[in-house]
């Protein structure tokens, strides 16, 4: 008893303060939630830290090598003993894979834990004959997970950013590779918080648990693959005519390769003469298969931020209708 | 309610405990029903129309040295096809296992509805049995199904060469561990339940739990059958055709060495001969697996998680008695 | 006798655009400091009525106000325990009385609350997911009376506890009541648990009001009368039975009453089951602002 009393006493700290009231009690009635995602972050900023420090280390496991050393090259065998390059890209793999699926549990969580649940037990309506409207509650249970996934998100982006050094794409992979493009960018942040808003909705829509848990994980889903589907399709891309367009860059997402024939006939999605490069293998291979002009549609890594903020654009735009619908859903329900 | 009435008359003969069971689960029947009528039409679809087209675009690409038209679309659709019905099947089993863990046992216990049921003259034992044996007939029938089609699927555009059997996810799809991993999902959701009662906690573990049987089987797989040794000359670097386990380089004395770097893949160049030689290395082996063992390899996986479901079932049935305290009466497992 | 607690005009709520009505044209007016109980058989629209006066439910026709306004604007003023006594079964019950506090920052009386609990031998640190029926319901009530609210909803608040906790937490509740001018409205269809704890009835059935006023006012209305078999014109009856040449009757005394019978005042039971049995009995709402009662035609 006597822990009960000390404790209701006890008047509130700061009675103003942003973390009382309703912020307070969604963090109380989340807990576990708090801690997991607590761990998590734990878990990827060590493995980032760890990955930045090696990071040189795994760099000079891959570089150009002779044997015998030479005074510019290091002997081969030294290269080789190397084996952090393979650790730092699994570990920078690993933080990416899970950055780009995190959505799914986010969702799932939202429908199930922070909505669906407490709309089928009647713990909502518990909190809403407190002195807290249904549209306040509902703006608590979105606000406060949504900042802290958003802050943990941001930070697990930036701290990826550095880890990565300098992109190298043999140890980190290439820039349009769908997890490196969903855990480099401010996507992955709106991935997350529609993910939420989408499960918010489910929960809300379904009023029961495990049925949000499972439409809302449907819907992301859903969300993800058409997403990952358009993701090229949201900047206009370049093309490149002529030679350039046989050996493009690595840095470049190649979208399309294509050839023009001596009688005029444009021949889509074709990859004849394709990494020739020098001017004689090429004349020869366009002899032989008839070939006067290529061309080839690509974005150039200058696209990553046009389509990392039309990407996050849309994401958002479906974060912020998830998130109407679900304040109209529950205005329409409650006086 | 009505269900567990029904299970509850004296008289009522085996399978309506099975009945109510049933008719208690009936979305979730329905859902099953959906997904795998879904995945039959996109995989029915996939073998009649789309495979042949692909495989014959494939071969015109390969026959015209790449610098000619081809039907891209049908090699793409057939494609993406093929990868979303492994999606869909190698997945399958996490499905059920979030389901059974979240509503078999442990919502009921949750509930009280369980309590319910066993004072309707139904003893716990046979509550639980017939908790399982439904699913687990309905789960057997509609995974089989898929696997199988999944398995057409694949080998009616193998010309295509868009997957070998080797590949992860089509492996896992093409055959009977799949349907073991199912009722393995199903037998740990019966026995997280048992052990959390709660429904979304249950959920969690048994998906995780599920997903790592799944993803072990995946990752000891190629030790499930002796492996063949083959070995290739220096010239052509090491042998990785069909499904290989481990490979590495052979000495004069026969002595297994690791493989240096640079022969991986470029054991021709000069400077690397120099260090091969300087290393002794006179050839290369590779443990590996052709696809005449794809059949061992699957049964042994099977059996194997068919074991462990079986060891689950017994578990569950232990715990539920050590909880209500009736005595054991021949459980099914 | 001028301030209304609850006040009703042509309620209705349909669930669903084709559902049946659970409430429709309910008409009355509840004063302030009266406790209150809403009787009726399951389903009659006893917990939509209440879920309506607790801002959880919009009305689909008519409206309701609740001290003086909006039920939603009144949300701080009134405390609400459901049927199932929802709780957060993660919390301990210390932590539950601490959202309590954090939910109702303007008016959370803590000491009230932890008299409640600590009356009952609750372990603070008990989680409430390990509570019995009856605990569970005590924490329920003290979340509810910590708030100080003028206006206590209580659905079925005594459904699930044996006896003895019933009379204690009922003796409890009505302590708490008195000491601060609580209003309290309680539904139950235990007639046990409402005699001499409330002194204002609504009887609901079939989603409409069939009796509602003062306690007292609407027992002196009804009179239960036994004589020979006869027209009881111009009296109306609630009730009639027959047995032999005898005939037991529950009406409503509308002139001098023949002087063959006996009459005798009906207790509260009677009054109640009469009602029940008979749905189609038109209805009484006695409303205590305007003197004359007023008897809607049925």
């Amino acid at each position: 008893m006597s822990a009960l009393t000390a404790r209701g006493t006890v008047a509130r700290a700061n009675d103003s303060g942003a973390f009382g009231g309703l912020p307070w009690t969604v963090l109380r009635l989340h807990r576990t939630a708090l801690l997991l995602w607590g761990a998590l972050l734990l878990a990827v900023v060590g493995t980032l830290i760890w990955m930045y420090a090696i990071g040189a280390d795994a760099r000079a496991g891959l570089s150009a090598c002779a044997t015998p050393a030479t005074d510019t090259l290091p002997s081969c065998s030294d290269v080789e003993a190397i084996n952090t390059d393979e650790t730092y890209g699994i570990g920078i793999g690993l933080v990416d894979t899970a950055l780009s699926y995190l959505t799914f549990p986010v969702a799932a969580w939202a429908g199930a834990a922070l909505i669906g649940r407490e709309l089928e037990s009647g713990t909502a309506e518990l909190a809403w004959t407190q002195s807290v409207t249904p549209v306040r509650w509902l703006t608590a249970k979105l606000a406060v997970p949504a900042a802290l996934i958003a802050t943990g998100t941001t930070l697990i982006v930036l701290l990826n950013v550095w880890a990565r050094r300098d992109d190298n794409p043999d140890l980190v992979g290439d820039w349009y590779n769908p997890d490196v493009f969903l855990s480099t960018g401010p996507a992955a942040v709106a991935h997350v918080l529609a993910g939420l808003t989408l499960g918010a909705l489910a929960g809300l829509v379904t009023r029961k648990a495990l049925p949000a848990a499972g439409v809302a994980f449907a819907a992301t889903l859903v969300l993800y693959n058409v997403v990952d589907w358009f993701r090229t399709s949201l900047w206009p891309t370049d093309t490149v005519t002529g030679r350039a367009a046989l050996h493009l860059p690595r840095s470049s997402q190649v979208l399309e390769h294509g050839a023009v024939t001596t009688t005029g006939e444009r021949i889509g999605n074709n990859l004849a003469c394709v990494g020739y490069d020098n001017a004689t293998d090429i004349k020869n291979c366009m002899a032989r298969s008839g070939l006067s002009d290529f061309w080839a549609t690509r974005h150039p890594e200058s696209h990553f931020w046009p389509l990392q903020f039309m990407e996050t654009g849309v994401l958002l735009a479906v974060a912020a209708l998830s998130t109407a619908a679900a304040f109209r859903l529950l205005r329409r329900r409650t006086p | 309610m009505t269900a567990v009435t029904v299970a509850g008359t004296p008289a009522a003969p085996p399978f309506a405990t099975a009945r109510a069971m049933l008719r208690l689960h009936r979305p979730a029947l329905f859902l099953w029903t959906g997904v795998v009528l879904a995945a039959l039409a996109l995989m029915v679809w996939g073998y009649g129309w789309l495979a042949e087209p692909a495989a014959a675009a494939y071969q015109r690409l390969k026959a015209c040295d790449y610098a000619c038209s081809y039907d891209q679309d049908a090699y793409l659709t057939y494609k993406d096809v093929l990868r979303y019905a492994s999606y869909l099947v190698t997945f399958l089993p996490l499905l059920v296992a979030a389901w059974a863990g979240a509503t078999l046992t442990s919502r009921e216990l949750e509930s009280g509805t369980a309590q319910l049921a066993w004072t309707q003259s139904v003893t716990p034992t046979r509550w639980l049995a017939a908790k399982l044996l439904a699913p687990a007939t309905l789960l057997t029938a509609g995974t089989s199904l898929l696997v199988l089609l999944h398995h057409l699927l694949w080998a009616e555009g193998r010309r295509a060469d868009v997957l070998g059997w080797n590949d992860i996810l089509i492996f896992q799809a093409n055959g009977p561990t799949t349907v073991a991993l199912t009722l393995f999902g199903l037998a740990a959701g019966a026995l997280t339940g048992l052990l959390l009662r709660r429904s979304l906690a249950a959920l969690a573990v048994t998906v995780a739990v599920t997903a790592a049987v799944g993803f072990g089987l995946n990752w000891f797989r190629g030790y499930f059958w002796p492996t063949l040794t083959v070995t290739a000359p220096l010239k052509d670097g090491p042998w990785f055709g069909g499904s290989v386990v481990s490979y590495g380089a052979v000495t004069s004395t026969g002595a297994h060495v690791p493989v240096p770097d640079c022969a991986q893949y470029w054991s021709a160049a000069k400077d690397c001969r120099a260090q091969l030689d300087k290393q002794h290395i006179v050839r290369f082996y590779s443990e590996m697996h052709p696809y005449s063992h794809y059949w061992p390899l699957q049964l042994t996986a099977t059996a194997l998680t068919l074991a462990l479901t079986g060891l689950v079932v017994l578990l569950a049935f232990r715990v539920l008695e050590r909880h209500t305290g009736t005595v054991a009466k021949g459980t099914a497992v | 006798m001028t301030e209304t607690a609850i006040a009703a005009a042509a309620l209705g709520k349909r669930f669903g655009r084709r559902g049946g009505w659970a409430l429709r044209e309910c008409t009355f007016r509840l004063p302030v400091g009266r406790v209150c109980a809403v009787v009726g058989p399951n389903g009659a629209g006893k917990s939509t009525l209440l879920a309506h006066a607790a801002a959880l439910l919009a009305p689909t026709e008519g409206s309701l106000t609740v001290l003086g306004t909006h039920p939603a604007a009144a949300r701080e003023r009134i405390a609400y325990v459901a049927q199932g006594k929802p709780l957060y079964p993660q919390l301990s019950v210390a932590d539950t009385l601490l959202l309590g506090r954090e939910l109702n920052p303007a008016r959370w009386d803590a000491s009230v609350a932890e008299r409640i609990v600590a009356a009952g031998d609750l372990d603070p640190k008990a989680r409430v997911r390990s509570l019995s029926g009856g605990q569970r319901t005590r924490v329920a009530l003290a979340l509810a009376l910590g708030k100080r609210p003028e206006l206590l909803l209580l659905d079925e608040p005594m459904a699930d506890l044996d006896p003895l906790a019933r009379h204690e937490l009922m003796g409890l509740l009505m302590a708490e009541a008195a000491q601060y001018g609580t209003t309290v409205v309680m539904s139950s269809h235990v007639v046990a648990e409402l005699e001499g704890s409330c002194d204002y009835l609504l009887l609901i059935g079939g989603g409409r009001v069939r009796l509602a006023g003062d306690l007292d006012d609407l027992l002196a209305a009804h009179l239960l009368t036994t004589g020979p078999v006869r027209d009881l014109d111009p009296h109306t009856v609630v009730e009639s039975r027959t047995t032999g040449r005898q005939l037991t009757a529950l009406i409503r005394p509308r002139g001098p009453l023949p002087t063959d019978g006996g009459a005798t005042a009906p207790s509260l039971e009677e009054l109640l089951l009469a009602h029940l049995r008979n749905p189609d009995a038109p209805a009484l709402v006695l409303d205590p602002a305007r003197t004359p009662a007023q008897e809607p035609a049925a």
